[in-house]
C-alpha cells in the first residue's frame, strides 16, 4: 500500500514528467509488447476460426511443441541457422579489419582533403538502401546486360554466367555487399577514436625513434581496442538476427540460392507470407528471440566485466 | 582530420602514395555501381540490349525519363507518401524518443529505473516477425495506412539510450535545479535549457530518423497492398520484379499503349536515379554533419 | 375527457405511424454496401472507373451495392493474394483455383473462405442452377461448397500458343509439333533471325512441364502424382521417372542456347512480354478456339498447337473460381453480387468487355468488335482472361472468334477422357506439415528445374533428396491410403 501512494505521490508531482513518457510509453506497449504475448501463437495451431483476431487466437487448438518439432525436423532449421552465424560471423571478422584497416590508412594519408573525400565515398552506401543496392548488384550481374557478363567476361572470351541461378558465388557476393553497406560507416566511428587520441603519445615514440609501423601497432590499435571489444561483443550479441534487407532483395528472393542465401528472418518472411503457414514461422520467429535474449543476456555480462559504461544494464 | 599539423609523425612520401593510390581505388570501387546506374538511365535501350550494361554506351539518350515522365503518376505519388511520412515520421519520432529519453535522464525521477528497463527490455527480447505483424493488422489494423509506416518506428531503443546518456553528461545538474527553483515546468526545462545544450545529439538522432523513413521499404513490403499508398522504395521494389506497377494506378494511365516500346532496362535505373537522386544532392552536406554526430555518439556513448 | 384521451390515443398512433415510416425510409436508405473484389486478368485497365461508375448504376437500385475491383496481372495476383489473405485485409470476393497460391483446398483448411454451401441455394439460386453437376460437387470439399465455380470448358489440354504472323514469316508447319521437343527447331529460327523476340517464353509456373501431364492428386506443388490412365494406380515421385529427366535435360539445352529467356525462373510477370509482342511461343493451356481468344486478348494474331490429348482430373473443377473472403461484412450482398455476374448477360459482358459503344460495338447477338477508331493497343479496356470472371455461356465473343465458341466448349467437355482419378479428393490435414515442407522445397528447386536455368544433373539428385527429408514418402503412402479406400468404396458402388 505504501508503494501505491509513493506512486500516487510521484505522480503528482511529476505529471509534467509522466505525460512525456506517455507517447513512448504506448508505442512500446503496442508495438513491442503486444507481440510479445502473441509468442503464444508458436504454441497453436493458428487458424481464423473466430471473426476477431483475440477470439481465433482463443479458439485455435492448443498444439504444444509440435509446430518446433516439426519445424526441426525440416533441413531449413538447420540450413537457416547455420547460414545465419556463419554470414554475421564472416562480418564481423572481416568487417572489423577492414574498418580499423581503413580508418588507420585513412588517418594516415598527407593528404587531408582528400582523404576526406574518400572517406565520404566510403561512406554514401550507408544512405542508400538495400533495395537501391539491388538494383546497383544487377546492373553488374544481369545475365543479358549484366556489366559482367556483357564487358568483362565477353572481353575475356568467357562464357556468361547465370549470375542468380548458381548458388556458388552468392556467400562471397554477400559477405563484398556487406562490407560495401557498412565499411565506410564503421571506418568512420574508428576514424573518430584515432583522431581522440592524445598527440603525446606518438611524440614520445618518435622520440624513442619508433618506427610508423610500430607506432601503428603499438599505440594506435591498442588505443582502439576498448572500441573494437566493445562493438564485437555488441555484434555477436545479436549474430543471430540477420540484415533481412540483405538477403532479402540482393539475391532477388530466388528459391534456388536458398540454399546459400536463406537466413532465419527471410526463412520466417517466406514461411509468412508467401507459403501462410503460421505455426512453421513464428516457431522459426521464436526459436530466433529465446536463443538470441540468451545470447544478449551473456554478451552483456561480459561486456559488464570489460568496461561497464557500454553495458546494457 | 588534423593529422596533417603532427608534422613529424607523417608518413614517407612512397607510402603515402601508395596508400593514395590504394585507398583511391577502394573509393572508387565503392561509389563505382552508382555511377554505372547513372550512366545506364541516360543510354539508349538498343545499346543496352546489345552491348549490355556499359559505362561508356554507344548511344546516349533521354528516352528512359521520357517514358518514366509519361507513367510519372505512381512515381510522384510515391514521391508524395514517401515525403509525408518523412516528414511527419521525423518530426514526431524525435519529439517521442527525446521526451521519454528526458525523463529517464532525470535523476531525481524516481521511477526512472522502471521506464529505462522498459525500454531495455525491448533490445532484449521481441515476439518476432509473426505476432508483430498478426497486432499491427489484425489489431492495430495498420494496413495500407500512412499510419502504418511511421507508428512502429516512433520508437528505437538504441536511439532513446543514447540521447538519455547525452542529456546526462551535456546538461549539468544545476542548470536544472537552478530552473526548477525559477519556476520552469518539465516542458520549458526541456525545450529553453535541455534541448539547446543537446543540439548536436538530437540533430543526429533526427538524421537517422530522417534517413530511416525516406529508406524505409520494410514497412511498406508488410503493410502496403494499395498501390495509391506505395511509398518510393517499396516502388523501386515492386518495379524491379514487374515494371507494370508503374501502371498501378487505372485512371491515369497513359493514353497509348506504351508497354510494346517501353524500354525496360533503362527505364528501371532511371528510376533508381530518381529515387537516390536527393540523398546524392544532399549527401555532401548532411555527411559532415553526420560525421561529426557520430563522432560525438561514438566518444560520449 | 373522452375527446381529450382519444386526441391522445390518436397522437400517440399517428406518433407510432410516423416512426414506422420513419424507419423503413432510413432503411431504404441505407448506404449501399461496397463489395471490394479482386482477381488477376491483363493487368489494371485505364477506363476502369467507367466501368465502375456504369456497373454501380446497374447495381444499386437492384441489390443496393457498389463495386471496387482490384485489378492486376497474374504474377501481381500471385504474391499479393498470400498477403491479403494472411493480413485479414477487409474485402469481400476474391479468384481462387486449384493452382493458385494458396491454392483453394489450402485456403479451406486454413479458414480463409466463407462456407456458401447453404447461403448459396438462399442467395444465388441461378448460378448454381446453370451449372453442371460436375462443377459443383467438384468443388466440394468434405460436402460443403466455398467458391462457386466458372461455368467453362471443363477438360483441360496442353500445347504451345504461338504468334501466327512469326511462324507464316519463317514458314513454320507448326502442324509437325506433336511432343514438346518438336518444337526446337523453329526456337532456332526464331533466336537467329529476331534476336529482341523470345522465342519460347518457358517462365516459372508457365512451364513446357505441364505438357508431361501427370494427375496431380494431391497438390500442385507436391510431387505425389498418378498417371491420367494408370493401370495399378500407383501413387509415385515423378522427380523420379525418366521422362521427367529428359524433359529438364531438353530445357536446360534451350536455356542455354538462349531460347527461354534467361530471368524465366523469377519472371512471375508473364503478361507483360506478351502483350508487348514479344513473346514468339509459349506453353499455354487450351481449349476450343483458344488462338482468336488469346488474339483477342493481346492483340496480336495467336494459334495453338495441342500437345496432350484433353482430359478430365477432379482438380479441373476447380480450374477457375470466385470465392467470399472470411473478413466480407455482408456475405449476403457478396452473394447476390455473384447471382448477377453468373446469370445477367448486361453486368457480366459490362465487366469483360467495357461499356457498349465505347469499348465495343455489337455485330449480332453473340458477337462483338472494336468501335471505329479503337483498337487493341489503345482501347482504354481489355481485361482478357474471361474464363476468371465466371459463366463463359452468358458472354459475347469477339469478331474474330468463331459465335459457335461454347457450342464447342460443350462438346469438347464430351470428348476428353477422364483422369481414373477423376472424384477423388485428397484431405491433407493427416501431413499437413509435410505438405508445408514440400511446398517450400518446390518452390526451391522446381523454378530453376522447370525452367531449365540450372542444371539438372547436379540440381534434380539435390531436389528429390531435400523432398525425401521433408517427408514426401509419407505424403505419398498416405496418398496412396486415402486413394485405395477411395477406390474401394466407389468399387462397391
Amino acid at each position: 500500500m505504501g508503494q501505491k501512494r509513493g506512486f500516487w505521490h510521484e505522480f503528482k508531482k511529476n505529471k509534467a514528467l509522466f505525460l512525456m513518457l506517455l507517447p513512448g510509453f504506448i508505442v512500446l506497449l503496442l508495438n513491442n509488447y503486444l507481440p510479445m504475448f502473441g509468442v503464444i501463437i508458436a504454441f497453436k495451431n493458428f487458424k481464423f476460426v473466430g471473426d476477431t483476431f483475440i477470439e481465433s487466437l482463443l479458439k485455435s487448438e492448443w498444439v504444444g511443441f509440435k509446430n518446433f518439432k516439426f519445424l526441426f525436423n525440416t533441413a531449413d532449421a538447420y540450413a537457416i541457422t547455420r547460414n545465419t552465424l556463419l554470414y554475421n560471423l564472416a562480418f564481423i571478422v572481416i568487417g572489423l579489419v577492414v574498418a580499423v584497416g581503413l580508418a588507420v590508412a585513412l588517418s594516415e594519408m598527407r593528404f587531408p582533403r582528400l582523404a576526406r573525400i574518400y572517406q565520404g565515398a566510403m561512406f554514401l552506401p550507408y544512405f542508400l538502401s538495400w533495395v537501391v543496392a539491388s538494383y546497383l548488384v544487377y546492373a553488374f550481374l544481369g545475365f543479358d546486360t549484366g556489366f559482367i557478363n556483357k564487358t568483362i567476361l565477353a572481353r575475356l572470351g568467357l562464357p556468361p554466367v547465370s549470375w542468380y541461378n548458381d548458388p556458388r558465388p552468392w556467400p562471397f557476393i554477400l559477405v563484398f555487399m556487406h562490407l560495401w553497406k557498412w565499411a565506410g560507416y564503421n571506418c568512420v566511428v574508428y576514424l573518430a577514436a584515432i583522431l581522440s587520441i592524445d598527440p603525446e603519445y606518438y611524440e614520445a615514440a618518435i622520440i624513442d625513434g619508433a618506427s610508423k609501423w610500430q607506432q601503428i601497432t603499438n599505440i594506435t590499435i591498442p588505443q582502439l581496442v576498448p572500441l573494437m571489444t566493445v562493438l564485437t561483443l555488441l555484434n555477436i550479441g545479436r549474430i543471430f538476427y540477420a540484415d533481412f534487407g540483405l538477403f532479402f532483395h540482393i539475391p532477388r528472393n530466388t528459391g534456388i540460392l536458398y540454399p546459400v542465401t536463406n537466413v532465419i528472418d527471410t526463412y520466417v518472411y517466406n514461411t509468412l507470407l508467401y507459403m501462410g503457414d503460421i505455426g512453421m514461422s513464428s516457431a522459426a520467429g521464436l526459436y530466433q528471440a529465446v536463443v538470441g535474449f540468451t545470447l544478449v543476456i551473456i554478451t552483456n555480462t561480459v561486456i559488464r566485466k570489460t568496461n561497464r559504461d557500454y553495458a546494457l544494464f | 582530420m588534423k593529422k596533417a599539423s603532427f608534422g613529424p609523425t607523417a608518413i614517407s612520401p612512397l607510402a603515402n602514395l601508395i596508400l593514395t593510390v590504394v585507398l583511391g581505388l577502394i573509393a572508387f570501387v565503392i561509389i563505382m555501381p552508382v555511377i554505372l546506374v547513372i550512366v545506364v538511365s541516360f543510354s539508349g535501350e538498343q545499346s543496352v540490349l546489345r552491348y549490355g550494361f556499359s559505362f561508356f554506351p554507344k548511344q546516349w539518350s533521354l528516352e528512359a525519363y521520357k517514358f518514366l515522365f509519361a507513367l510519372r503518376y505512381q512515381l510522384f505519388n510515391a514521391y508524395w507518401i514517401t515525403i509525408q511520412v518523412t516528414l511527419l515520421g521525423t518530426v514526431l519520432s524525435l519529439m517521442t524518443m527525446s521526451f521519454y529519453a528526458y525523463a529517464i535522464s532525470r535523476k531525481d525521477f524516481k521511477y526512472r529505473n522502471f521506464f529505462t528497463f522498459f525500454v531495455v527490455i525491448t533490445i532484449m527480447f521481441n515476439g518476432g516477425l509473426v505476432p508483430w505483424y498478426l497486432v499491427s493488422t489484425q489489431l492495430l489494423h495498420l494496413q495500407d495506412r500512412l499510419w502504418g509506416l511511421i507508428f512502429p518506428y516512433l520508437m528505437d531503443a538504441w536511439w532513446v539510450l543514447i540521447l538519455r546518456t547525452n542529456f546526462r553528461t551535456s546538461v549539468p545538474e544545476e542548470l536544472i535545479e537552478a530552473a526548477k527553483i525559477d519556476g520552469a515546468g518539465e516542458f520549458r526545462l526541456f525545450f529553453s535549457v535541455v534541448a539547446p545544450l543537446a543540439r548536436a545529439a538530437l540533430a543526429t538522432i533526427g538524421l537517422l530518423c530522417t534517413l530511416r523513413f525516406w529508406n524505409d521499404w520494410w514497412l511498406g513490403l508488410l503493410l502496403i497492398n494499395d498501390p495509391r499508398k506505395t511509398p518510393l522504395q517499396l516502388l523501386l521494389y515492386r518495379v524491379y520484379n514487374a515494371i507494370q506497377f508503374l501502371l498501378q494506378s487505372p485512371g491515369n494511365l497513359p493514353k497509348e499503349d506504351v508497354l510494346s516500346n517501353l524500354p525496360a532496362n533503362t527505364v528501371r535505373m532511371a528510376m533508381c536515379v530518381v529515387v537516390i537522386a536527393p540523398i546524392l544532392v544532399v549527401f555532401p552536406f548532411f555527411q559532415r554533419y553526420f560525421v561529426k554526430g557520430l563522432t560525438i555518439g561514438a566518444i560520449k556513448s | 375527457m373522452f375527446n381529450q384521451k382519444r386526441l391522445v390515443s390518436l397522437a400517440v398512433l399517428g406518433l407510432l405511424v410516423f416512426s414506422l415510416v420513419a424507419a423503413s425510409t432510413v432503411a431504404a436508405k441505407t448506404a449501399p454496401y461496397e463489395i471490394k473484389w479482386y482477381y488477376p486478368c491483363n493487368g489494371p485497365q485505364r477506363d476502369l472507373e467507367l466501368i465502375i461508375d456504369e456497373a454501380n448504376k446497374y447495381l444499386v437500385p437492384k441489390i443496393n451495392a457498389t463495386l471496387k475491383m482490384f485489378q492486376m496481372d497474374f504474377g501481381t495476383y500471385a504474391q499479393k493474394l498470400p498477403v491479403l489473405l494472411a493480413s485479414g485485409e477487409k474485402f469481400d470476393i476474391f479468384f481462387i483455383a486449384s493452382w493458385t497460391t494458396p491454392s483453394y483446398r489450402e485456403a479451406v483448411a486454413k479458414g480463409y473462405l466463407v462456407d456458401i454451401t447453404t447461403l448459396w441455394d438462399k442467395y444465388a439460386p441461378k448460378s448454381k442452377a446453370q451449372l453442371p453437376s460436375g462443377f459443383i460437387y467438384g468443388t466440394q470439399i468434405n460436402g460443403r461448397n466455398y467458391a462457386i465455380p466458372a461455368n467453362k470448358e471443363l477438360a483441360h489440354q496442353w500445347g504451345f500458343v504461338y504468334r501466327a504472323d512469326i511462324a507464316k514469316k519463317y514458314g513454320f508447319d507448326m502442324s509437325k509439333i506433336k511432343k514438346f521437343e518438336d518444337i526446337e527447331s523453329m526456337l532456332k529460327v526464331v533466336k537467329e533471325n529476331a534476336p529482341d523476340m523470345i522465342p519460347l517464353q518457358n517462365t516459372v509456373n508457365e512451364t513446357g512441364y505441364k505438357m508431361l501431364d501427370f494427375d496431380r492428386i494431391v497438390s500442385d506443388t507436391i510431387p505425389a502424382v498418378l498417371y491420367n490412365d494408370s493401370k495399378d494406380m500407383k501413387v509415385f515421385n515423378e522427380l523420379e521417372t525418366p521422362e521427367v529427366k529428359q524433359y529438364f535435360r531438353t530445357v536446360r539445352k534451350w536455356y542455354l542456347a538462349g531460347y527461354i529467356p534467361a530471368d524465366a525462373p523469377t519472371m512471375t510477370n508473364f503478361t507483360e512480354p506478351r502483350r508487348a509482342g514479344k513473346v514468339f511461343a509459349y506453353c499455354g493451356s487450351l481449349k476450343p478456339y483458344v488462338g482468336e481468344e488469346v488474339t483477342a486478348s493481346l492483340g496480336f494474331p495467336m494459334e495453338a498447337v495441342a500437345v496432350t490429348p484433353p482430359v478430365v482430373q477432379t482438380r479441373d473443377a476447380c480450374g477457375s473460381m470466385m470465392a467470399i473472403s472470411r473478413t466480407c461484412k455482408n456475405v449476403p450482398t457478396a452473394l447476390k453480387f455473384l447471382e448477377l455476374l453468373n446469370t445477367d448477360p448486361y453486368l457480366m459482358n459490362l465487366i469483360l468487355y467495357g461499356i457498349e459503344g465505347k469499348h465495343y460495338v455489337k455485330i449480332n447477338a453473340r458477337q462483338i468488335k472494336m468501335p471505329p477508331g479503337v483498337t487493341r493497343q489503345n482501347t482504354g479496356y481489355r481485361v482478357g482472361n474471361n474464363w476468371v470472371f465466371g459463366n463463359q455461356y452468358i458472354t459475347y465473343v469477339w469478331d474474330n472468334e468463331n459465335p459457335n465458341k461454347w457450342e464447342a466448349y460443350k462438346n469438347w467437355n464430351l470428348t476428353a477422357t477422364n483422369a481414373k482419378s477423376r472424384g477423388f479428393n485428397f484431405d491433407f490435414e493427416p501431413v499437413k506439415n509435410e505438405i508445408a515442407a514440400c511446398n517450400a522445397v518446390w518452390n526451391e528447386y522446381m523454378p530453376g528445374l522447370t525452367t531449365g536455368a540450372v542444371d539438372p544433373d547436379t540440381v534434380l539428385p539435390q531436389a528429390i533428396a531435400k523432398f525425401k527429408a521433408a517427408g514426401l514418402d509419407k505424403i505419398i503412402a498416405e496418398a496412396q491410403r486415402q486413394l485405395d479406400a477411395w477406390l474401394k468404396k466407389t468399387k462397391k458402388k
